[in-house]
This record gives structure tokens, sequence and C-alpha cells, in this order.
């Protein structure tokens, strides 16, 4: 009776598991199971397998093979080479999924009735529960019971997986995340494998990448996944076309998916599954003709075409209008058709006479264009041009005009976000661009990134070492609490705070970071922005050098410069 | 004690040094049973928050001496936290919004309510409300001062406010005219001078420096008290039989300041405008108002600059402070307002060369 239950238990779970199988895009239904139907560079899978056989290894170099960084473009077979690894090694994932959001989560905030701290769990919280858990217990179906304990068990090695990171574009989730990683990895030996699709360059990639590699040198290691090349990914899809059946889909169709897709897998194949359904479909009524399906093809498959960050600044800087030369290196192709594209631009109408400054040629670049295919805001486009456009500028002329435009632009808007202007985006654009010179003189100029942030992290610092002092004086008398405030503080309190720190009372050291300031010469410190991130400083030789306080300072050489300080 | 800014501070309006009359005002007015909503304004260093302090000692004695900090936990209404600090006694409550930054109309608004909503306890109480004291009234939003301006009109009965501010310009009309206003101008150099000898006198018993010494210091500090009693105490450290030669130690940031404005004359082009852009990134970092920066290096330009150019180096540092306040991203407008004054500089050497002898008849 109960054997009987049971199997028919069993049976309904094994035909709702078919009927799941079978539903199943084919993305996962043909997923590679070996390295053989991975699409992937041989070299890059090797790569990954030897740091995860470095990993699992009992070598001292496994306590660097800690945390592995996976980045690309999205369907680069970055989740499948591992997979298809696990499946080979023998190594279980542990994966990290995102509860669903109960919609008390979604807002960020409860009703101020059912609120209460300890009934809500934020997604950080369950991902930091969920590493600790990870960490230190291993699965109960483990096959091993007596060698689970032990770290060094040859048998049943495990990875975690992270995929679905938590917002760490905030930057205090961004904090607990990177301490969370970096206790994990200091107390566990089970590595951490974490999966960066990179959708253009937005910035997300280096958030993730450059913070474990800022505490932990040895310990990162990152793989770049490419886009798939156009013969993988052709015999790629023609092995899933044979797998899955598909024999409708051409092979005209076939190249013209993989020279849609550019490079992604996933894309490539959930178009080949459309188009072979749609075929199928197609087929039953009227034969051969897929001029329809070929045509909705690339809508389907377009990428969101983004402009590389990198291009985008190019092209508004460089200022190119209509009759400009052609660059030296340009073939002659190019030149003509260069020509080409400015015989359709059509010129502006002349300006007034007493207005006649402000003429300019037809620009070859469109603002509404370019608004549409960046891949940012307008504010961090404004930081981009704020920071790159000085060498672009051959008088100083040039760059009052842009200065004030970026100015004024910022300072039209309102107090709250909503009332910012629309237009934003335009209006840096459209004045950069009038304000520049034409043609903009080539001198080798390179592109940085916005020091800002790097400014505003500082000051944050700094203010956090203010309230330090400010707590250190109001526990010595609540009257200072009033008296010192954060601006008086940072303007005035700083000459006595070292004069203190000399003698025997010492404030809380870290006041430094507000109180000292040592004036270099030179231009500050960005960090050039390519397409790829090296993470290289250029010019950095008179970086200014901000002195350690109190107890660090100890350990530390004195400078030439710092010696007439001291 | 440590600290002769807190020590040396008078505590009654009778002991205050300088601005006899004032003191005369608003010792009437606290002894008068109709106390106003009151609005202090004046340079830093002035002496508000010590008037403040000394006419809340005449409206309800020493009791008000009896400070405690809380630290106070407020609710944005997206959760966020925000942790305030808040000196109070048994009759007033002392609180800088402005430090939340743009949550600072919440805190504000509970705070009033708190306060307007609680009667006085203590029957021995001088008076029936409680004060309200807010510092850096000027930096607070738009938001925040609506919010003020409509609890000053509904809890007079149980509180009263006293905005402490730099500039009343900041502040919306309907506040101001809310409010008795009390400018405290800064002291004069004889002043400030006084008051060095007093706390000198004071604080280092045996070898006290001499007149000479304190005005080396009262010059230095421009009318700012606060900042001379910090320069003496530092100069004490540093040299504490005050011997010859007195130098007063700066704070860091305005030699720094100033040596950007010597940059700014020196010269003009795109690439020193990449310099001078390092040297305003790396003051923002040390927590230095941008106001404060664009000021301090104006100050130093127009020192430097010709006679005719000065009126618009001051014009035009107006005009992007004001862009500063409206805007978010500060750096902009110091750049945008450094770049105009070099292009003002360079234009009007570069117009003397052309004009000079050609166009003479």
């Amino acid at each position: 009776m109960v054997c009987d239950w049971d199997h028919r238990v069993f049976c309904h779970l094994l035909i709702a598991w078919a009927a799941a199988q079978e539903n199943r895009l084919w993305v996962d239904k043909y997923a590679p199971e070996t390295e053989v139907d991975l699409a992937v560079h041989k070299q890059k899978i090797e790569d990954v397998r030897r740091w995860l056989r470095e990993a699992f290894s009992t070598q001292p170099i496994s306590k660097y093979r800690r945390l592995l960084v996976l980045t690309g473009p999205s369907g680069a077979g970055k989740t499948a080479t591992l997979r298809v690894l696990s499946g080979e090694m023998g190594f279980s994932v542990i994966e990290w999924i995102s509860a669903q959001q109960s919609p008390l989560d979604a807002y960020g905030y409860a009703d101020e009735n059912i609120s209460g701290d300890d009934l809500y769990e934020s997604a950080m919280d369950k991902f930091e529960t969920f590493l600790a858990r990870a960490g230190n217990y291993r699965s109960v179906f483990n096959n091993n019971p007596a060698q689970s304990s032990s770290s060094d068990s040859p048998t049943q090695n495990a990875v975690i997986l992270l995929e679905d990171l938590p917002n760490i574009l905030h930057e205090g989730i961004r904090q607990r995340f990177h301490s969370a990683i970096h206790r994990h990895v200091q107390r566990s030996t089970i590595p951490v494998i974490i999966v960066v699709s990179d959708a253009g360059v937005r910035g997300e990639t280096e958030e993730v990448g450059a913070g474990p590699l800022r505490w932990s040198r040895n310990n990162e290691v990152s793989a770049r996944f490419n886009p798939i090349a156009v013969t993988f990914l052709t015999s790629a899809l023609k092995r899933v076309r044979i797998r899955a059946g598909a024999a409708v889909v051409s092979d005209s169709v076939l190249t013209n998916i993989v020279e849609s897709v550019s490079g992604d897998i996933r894309a490539a194949i959930m178009a080949l599954e459309f188009t072979a359904v749609r075929a199928g479909a197609a087929g039953s009524q009227k034969r051969g003709r897929n001029g329809p399906a070929n045509a909705s093809l690339e809508s389907l498959t377009r990428k969101e075409n983004a402009l590389v960050l990198f291009h985008l600044l190019g092209k508004v800087l460089y200022n190119k209008r209509k009759g400009d030369p052609p660059p030296n290196h340009a073939t002659k192709r190019e030149a003509t058709n260069l020509r080409k594209i400015d015989s359709k631009l059509k010129d502006e109408p002349p300006l007034q006479a007493w207005f006649n400054h402000e003429a300019r040629a037809t620009s070859r670049v469109s603002a509404d264009e370019l608004y549409s295919s960046t891949p940012i805001d307008a504010s961090l486009f404004s930081l981009y041009i704020h920071q790159n456009y000085t060498p672009f500028c051959a008088t100083l002329e040039h760059s009052d005009a842009l200065i004030d435009n970026l100015s004024w632009v910022d300072a039209n808007g309102g107090d709250n976000w909503y009332e910012q202007n629309p237009y934003a985006f335009h209006l840096y654009a459209l004045g950069t661009l009038h304000a520049l010179p034409t043609p903009v003189p080539h001198v080798g100029q390179k592109f940085y990134k916005p020091e800002l942030f790097d400014v505003g992290k500082r000051a944050h610092e700094a203010s956090n070492a203010i309230d330090r002092v400010r707590g250190w004086l109001s526990d010595r008398s609540p009257e200072n609490a009033s008296t010192w405030t954060r601006t008086a503080v940072a303007l005035e309190l700083g000459v006595v705070l070292r004069a203190k720190d000399m003698g025997m009372q010492k404030p809380p050291h870290g006041h430094g970071l507000f109180s000292e300031m040592r004036f270099v010469h030179g231009a500050g410190n960005a960090e050039v922005a390519g397409e790829r991130e090296t993470g290289g400083v250029p010019v950095s030789e008179e970086e200014p050098k901000r002195r350690l306080d109190g107890d660090d300072a100890q350990g530390t050489w004195l400078e030439d410069d710092d010696i007439e300080d001291w | 004690m440590d600290n002769l800014v807190i020590q040396y501070r008078p505590r009654k309006l009778d002991e205050l040094h300088y601005h006899h009359g004032l003191s005369e005002r608003l010792k009437s007015l606290a002894s008068s049973g109709d106390f106003p909503h009151m609005l202090f304004y004046g340079p830093s260093g002035a002496g508000k928050k010590t008037r403040i302090a000394c006419t809340l000692r005449e409206l309800f004695g020493p009791g008000v001496e009896k400070l405690k900090i809380d630290q106070r936990v407020f609710m944005t209404p997206s959760r966020r936290k925000l942790d305030v600090n808040v000196v109070q006694s048994n009759y007033h409550i002392e609180l800088t919004p402005s430090e939340v930054g743009n949550y600072d109309r919440v805190v504000i608004q509970e705070i009033l309510k708190e306060i307007a909503q609680t009667q006085q306890v203590d029957i021995s109480a001088r008076h029936r409300f409680k004060v309200v004291i807010i510092n850096e009234a000027d930096s607070l939003t738009r938001d925040a001062q609506a919010a003020l301006r409509r609890t000053m009109e509904k809890y007079t009965t149980n509180m009263r406010l006293i905005l402490c501010a730099n500039s009343t310009s900041r502040l919306i009309a309907p506040i101001r005219s809310r409010c008795l206003l009390v400018r405290v101008p800064a002291p004069s150099m004889e002043d400030v001078v006084g008051v060095l000898e007093y706390v000198a006198g004071r604080a280092c018993r045996g070898n006290s420096p001499d007149h000479a010494a304190c005005t080396v210091v009262a010059k230095e500090a421009a009318g700012n008290v606060r900042k001379a009693i910090l320069a003496l105490e530092a100069l004490r450290m540093q040299n504490p039989l005050f011997s010859e030669p007195i130098t007063v130690a700066k704070p860091d940031w305005e030699t720094y300041c100033q040596r950007v404005g010597d940059m700014i004359v020196q010269e003009q082009s795109p690439a020193r405008v990449m310099e001078v852009r390092a040297k305003y990134y790396e003051l923002l970092s040390h927590c230095i108002p941008p106001t404060v920066i664009i000021k301090t290096v104006a100050d130093r330009v127009v020192d430097k600059v010709d006679e005719n150019l000065k009126a618009d180096v001051m014009h035009w540092a107006a005009i992007y402070e004001n862009r500063m306040r409206v805007g978010n991203k500060k750096i902009f407008h110091l750049e945008a307002w450094t770049v105009k004054v070099m292009s003002i500089v360079k234009h009007f050497f570069y117009d003397i060369d052309l004009t000079g002898f050609d166009d003479y008849p």
C-alpha cells in the first residue's frame, strides 16, 4: 500500500520532470556537457581549469586561489564553462540565488505599522548568511560524511558561484559585500567564483573587480571571456541544430544569426530556437519561405548597440564638423566616405552679423544620436567631459566657454532630482561641441576617468575623521559639541590639533585627513579610461602624498620633503 | 579642561567683552515677559553662540548650563536612519540640522513637533516655553525652511526659536520676518586684543604674552575671536614663553588656497587649469566647503591683480558662488570661475599689447 503510493508519487514527479525537461528552452536543454561542446576558446578553459585544480590542490598555492572573477559580455560562456568543468572535475557548485523578493523588499521599506527591524531581512543579510553557511557546512547529500568536515577531502570539492550579485553600486552594500567576501576568503577553503557580465563599459566590472583587488592582491584572479568567435559559434549552433532535430533552419539563416548576435551564444541559440519554431509552424502551411523570419531575426537578436564610453567622448571632444579635412591616416575610401557624409549634412542658416562669431560649420555629431546610444547618464557624461576637456582646447577662451556651459547647465536644475533639466545631456553635448575649436588639434590626448568619485570618497573619510574629533571633544565637555560644528572643526581646529599632536594629550589620530594639506605642484592623478581598463596610472609622479598619522606613521619611511615638516 | 575657547567663554551677558550695547538690549529682552523668536547673524567667530548662551542664562538661570548630549535617531520616509547629536538642557535644545544634508526637514519637523507638544514640567521654571536653537540656519534646505516657517506660527506658546546664521540672505523672507534680527558684527582689532589679553592672563599665568604678541595674533585672526583664541592656544603649546618672533600658525587650507590664487595669477593656460583643478580636488577632499574655497582664493587673486580687474574678479566669484549653491557639482563652478579669471587676466595684458601704440593717433 505504502509502496504503491510512493510509486505513484514518484511517477507523477517523473512525468512532471520530463514535461519540464520538454518545455525547457534550448539554451538549457542543449547546454554543453563536455569540453568539446563548449564554444569557448580552449586556452580560456584551460586557464580556469588550472585555477580550479590549484584551488583544490593541497599545495600552498591553493591559499592564493580563493577568489576567481570571470568577466566578459553576456553569452560568452562564462557559466557554461564552469558547469562543464564541474562535471569534468567532479566538484559541486553552490550557487547563490537571490530569493524572491517580498513586496516589502521591493519597495525598500515596509509600512510603518508592520515594520520592526527584526522581521525585515534585507537581501544583503541573506547573502551574508548564505556565504557564512556555504563556507562552513557541506551539503547534506555529501556521499562521504566522514570526510565532510575536513577541508582536505579530495572527493567532494565545492565552489561557491555568485552570479546574482547584490546591488553593489550602492556604497554601503558594496562595502558589506566586499567585507563578506573578504571574511569568507580568509576563513574558508571553499573558493568563490564571481561571474560578472558586463553589458558595455558601465563601470560595474570595476566595482566588483577593483574592490577585491584592492584588499587582497594575491587572492584574486580574474579571467576575461571574449565574445565567442564566429567559427566556434557556427559549429556550436550546428551541433544544437542536429541535437534538436531542427533541420528546417537553413545554413544561410544560421549564418545570419551568427552575424547578428556579435558573439553572444545565448542570444544565438535563442534565435535559432525561435526561427526553428517559426519555420516549423510556417512550414506546415507554406514551405520554404523564411523571408519574414529573416527580417524579424535582426530585431530579435540585435543587442543594444551602446557606444563604448571611450568612443562617445571621442566623438564629442574631437568635435568633427562639416568640411574638416580627413585625418592623415585615413585611406582614400574613408576620405570619400567622409565627403559623402558631409554632403548629406545641411548647412546651418547664416547668422546676423553681430552674432557671427558664434557661427560654426554643421557638426558631424548629432546630439540626438549620441543621446540614444550613450551608455551613461547626463551627470556622469558631464563629469567625463569635465575631466578630459582641457587638452582639447587650443586656447583659454575655448576652455572658458566650455566650462562655463558645464557650470550653467549644472546650475539649471531644481533642488530635487525630478526637477532636473531633461535636456541636460543635449545641453552638455551641444555646449561642448560649440565651445571647442574646430578642428581640434591632435596632440595625443588620453581619456581619464573622473576623479570626483575618489575625491568624494576621501572627503567622506575626512568627514568621518571630523566626527571622531567632535566626539572626542564632546566627551570632554558637552559644551564643545555645540561650539564645534563640522565646518568649524574643518576650518579652524586644525592648527590646535597639530600642535597637540606634539604635546601630551593626543587627539584621535586621523585628523590629518582634514587638517593637513601640503602644496605640491603637478596636475592630478586621474586614471586613464580606456576601452579595456588596465588600472594603469600614468601621471602620478607628484601625486599628493598624505602623511600617515600616529601609529601608522612609525613604520614608514620619511621622505626628504617630510623631514622639514617634522 | 583643555580648550581655551570653552574654558574662558563668558557665561553672563555682563561678562561679555565687547558689543556692550547689544548685551544691554538682550538683557532687557530677556527680562521682559515677551521674548520673541530670534535670528542671530554675523561672521563666524564674532560671538553669536556665546551671546545666545548668555541670553539663555539670563532667561532661565544657571540651570541651562547643565547640558547633556543625546544621540537621536530619525527615520527618513525611505527608512534611512539618521543619527543626530542633540545638546540639551531642561530649558532648551540645540541642534545642527544641516549636518544631515538633504534630510534636514525630517529632523526639524520631528524635533519641533516634540518640543511644541510637551509642556514645561518644571514649575519653578521662569518661562513656560522651551528654546530651540538651530545652528547654521542659513544652510537649511528650502524644504526645511518651509517646515520651520509653519511651525513658528503654530507653536509659539510652548516654544521659541533662536536661529544662528552667518548671513540672512539665504533664509527665506517669511522666516526673517518672523524673527527679531540681531546682528553680531565682528569685533574690532582692539576688542580682539582685549579678549586675548583677558584669556592669556587667566590661562598662562606666569608668562602671558605681551600686548604686541596679542596684536600679532589678533591681526592674523581678522575679527574671528574663536580663531584668535585657537591661535593663541597653538602658540602657547609651541612657544610657551611667547618669545620673539611670534609666528601665528595658519590652517593649512588657508595657505593652500592662497597659493592656488598665486597659481591663477602667474600663468593662464589650459594646462594650468588642470593643475588648479587638482588643487581644488585636494581642498574638497579635506572637507573645506567650496564657498570658503572660492572666497579665500578670490581674496588672494584680488590682492594680486591690477586695480582695474578687482571688481570683475569678485563679480564672477559672486556669480559662480551662486551657481554653486544651485547646482550639484561644485568643482564645475570653481573651475569655471578660475578659467574666467584667467581669461580676464590674460586679456588685460593681451589688450594692452594690442592697443598700446597703433590705435592712438
